[in-house]
């Protein structure tokens, strides 16, 4: 009924005139989900990102003589002590840094190959769109996470090598992080060359892109100025989505035991190192607690943000 | 109908061959072999005779020996072999890949079944409630339980649970994995996330297809609103689901190899993870080409349910 009613009054209609780039803004604002997880979201990456000269000088440092103990107010251990005594506030902070990392790299490492991908197949069409897509179905077919593990085993060791001999002996860690962004990203682009196809295929009819051929502009310059622009709605959609989802294949890899390196921790790694000391006997709950509700609530956030995007930069979308 | 069905089973041979290209690159790329580090010290001649006899000494050997061996119509037809013969595992010497896929899939296949199964069975209704009573405690509560399902990893959320219904209710055994009791956990966590997913689509197909006319003149005739809401909406309703559907359950069957870690259950899983890690490029092809079929077959039932579901939807078009 209320969204009956809504609809006969288009609040558009009653608005003053609003700049296009401004009105994404405004729906967005209306969502109150997605206003709340962008502030949480906010705080998480602000709280992570402020900290990290500490954390990085004391995520692997250790007191013995704290190992397993639980929260408590004396030296910041307000998430207690994992089972080698590191202090899991910091470990948490600072793999918030890493996972987070992780999930943007392997987002804009999807989006490019994605969007090349899709727009070539869908401005092209005909045979070569028929050929990109059917490859595209394939890759759907393949199980992904046993791809994401076979690049990252197939493919480190080279890059070790690679990264060793531009800057130098010693960029195991950074090989490590690089290979395991490459390979999630390298998987996840699929649904983004699909959307961005889709997208496309319907652009290039519209009478506006035909007003730029009959007007002679070179192609380049039509897919840069005039299709891109029009692509970078779905693109800031489903970026947003994949950053979640990357996060959480990491945690899988983690739990495997493929993922990060130790003692860099993520907080799939963490959660998992916390799963993994779990034990009938005694409880060490935080081990397990604190990582897994940073996880949930960055990728709860995540998701709601994504969501409240595609409802405010949905064309169709008339509220 | 059947014509389609014929292109479509024809064309998997294709695929599989795209993926097996695909994966034997990769598995190429891993440098090493289990034969090298074994702790025998053989001589360079026996080496040399046990990689030319698994073909690893040579990697388009290797390539155009394990694709021509993978099927062989004739020598099943005279009794004489398998008719898909997945070849001897590098590892495990004692054992083909045959009998490690015959062990380990059915477990996995089952597991995975089952929890698309609780999906369905749990999110379907759960999502018509709350697209009926919308805004009500209940639409609150399920989407709660929704997004923990989907923002949490399965092994915290497995975990949680076994502590609570096996170590402190003690209702259900910890792991394993042979009796009926021993699934129930597993399936379930495995569910979870394509629980909260399948009850968000149905709430979402549900909410649409009840603002339409038809729905109206079902009740204006003086159709029970029960019969409504479970018999004409839900039938257009569940399309989404459906579509949604096959690539769930290949999800599923990949997803479940962190369950089964946790669970201490003999499915694929473990097999795919440590072939990589042991460098056994026949048993890596082996659950790559496995899986990929299965998921291959998921789709095409899916494709065809919905034409029964839908008999608007044309498969030769679609």
């Amino acid at each position: 009924m209320s969204q009956a009613l809504s609809k006969t009054i288009d609040p558009e209609l009653t608005e003053p005139t609003l700049s296009p780039g401004s009105r994404p803004w405004r729906r967005f604002c209306r969502s109150r989900s997605a206003i709340v997880s962008l502030i949480i979201m906010a705080v998480i990456i602000i709280a992570c990102l402020a900290t990290l000269p500490i954390t990085t000088q004391m995520y692997s440092q250790q007191d013995l003589d704290a190992n397993r103990e639980p929260p408590q107010f004396e030296s910041f251990a307000l998430f207690g002590y994992d089972l080698l005594g590191r202090n899991l506030l910091w470990r948490c902070l600072f793999g918030g840094v890493v996972s987070l990392g992780i999930g943007l790299a392997a987002a804009a490492i999807s989006v490019v190959i994605g969007t090349v991908w899709g727009a070539l197949a869908g401005w092209y069409g005909g045979r070569i769109d028929n050929a990109m897509m059917r490859l595209v179905d394939i890759l759907y077919g393949l199980p992904y996470v046993l791809m994401i593990i076979l690049l990252k085993i197939a493919f480190e060791p080279k890059l070790i090598k690679l990264l060793n001999s531009i800057f130098g002996p010693g960029q195991e860690r950074v090989a490590n992080i690089v290979i395991l962004f490459l390979a999630i990203g390298g998987v996840s682009w699929l649904t983004m060359a699909r959307v961005i196809r889709g997208q496309v295929l319907s652009l290039k009819t519209q009478p506006f892109m035909e007003a730029a051929r009959a007007g002679g502009v070179p192609t380049r310059r039509i897919l840069l100025r005039h299709l891109l622009p029009n692509l970078i709605g779905p693109i800031i959609v489903y970026a947003t989505l994949t950053v979640p989802q990357a996060i959480l294949q990491e945690s899988f890899l983690s739990f495997l035991g493929i993922g990060i390196q130790a003692p860099v921790p993520t907080w799939g790694s963490l959660a998992a190192e916390g799963v993994k000391a779990v034990n009938t006997v005694v409880s060490f709950w935080w081990m397990v607690f604190f990582p897994s509700v940073l996880l949930g609530l960055t990728l709860l956030c995540l998701n709601f943000i994504g969501d409240g995007l595609r409802d405010a930069l949905d064309p169709k979308t008339t509220r | 109908m059947w014509r389609h069905i014929l292109t479509r089973l024809a064309l998997c041979p294709v695929i599989l061959w795209v993926i097996y290209t695909i994966t034997f690159l990769m598995a190429v790329a891993i440098p090493g072999n289990p034969f090298k580090t074994s702790e025998h010290n053989l001589s360079p001649d026996v080496q040399r005779a046990v990689l030319a006899q698994y073909h690893a000494d040579d990697n388009w050997r290797f390539y155009r020996e394990y694709l021509s061996g993978l099927f062989q119509p004739i020598k099943a037809l005279k009794k004489e072999g398998p008719l898909i013969d997945l070849g001897p595992s590098w590892q495990y010497r004692d054992w083909t890949c045959n009998q490690i896929v015959a062990a380990s899939l059915p477990v996995s296949v089952g597991l995975g079944l089952t929890a698309m199964f609780l999906a369905t069975v749990l999110g379907v209704p759960i999502g018509v409630i709350s697209a009926v009573k919308r805004n009500s405690w209940f639409d609150y509560t399920s989407l709660g339980l929704a997004l923990i399902g989907i923002s949490l990893p399965t092994f915290v959320t497995g975990t949680a649970l076994l502590i609570l219904f096996a170590v402190e209710l003690t209702w259900l055994p910890v792991g394993g994995w042979g009796k009926i009791s021993q699934l129930w956990l597993p399936a379930f966590t495995l569910s979870l996330p394509f629980m909260a997913y399948i009850a968000r689509l149905t709430r979402l197909g549900m909410l649409d297809v009840l603002a339409g006319d038809y729905i109206r003149t079902a009740r204006a005739k003086g159709l029970s609103p029960r019969k409504v809401i479970w018999k004409h909406a839900l039938k257009n309703a569940f399309l989404p689901v459906l579509s949604y559907l096959g690539p769930a359950c290949a999800a599923a069957l990949t997803g479940s190899f962190v369950i089964e870690s946790i669970f201490n259950i003999p499915g694929l899983g473990q097999h795919f993870v440590a072939s990589v890690l042991n460098r056994d490029k026949a048993l890596i092809l082996s659950t790559v080409l496995v899986y990929s079929a299965v998921i291959i077959l998921f789709n095409l039932l899916v494709d065809l349910t919905y034409t029964m579901v839908d008999p608007r939807i044309d498969i030769e078009k679609a």
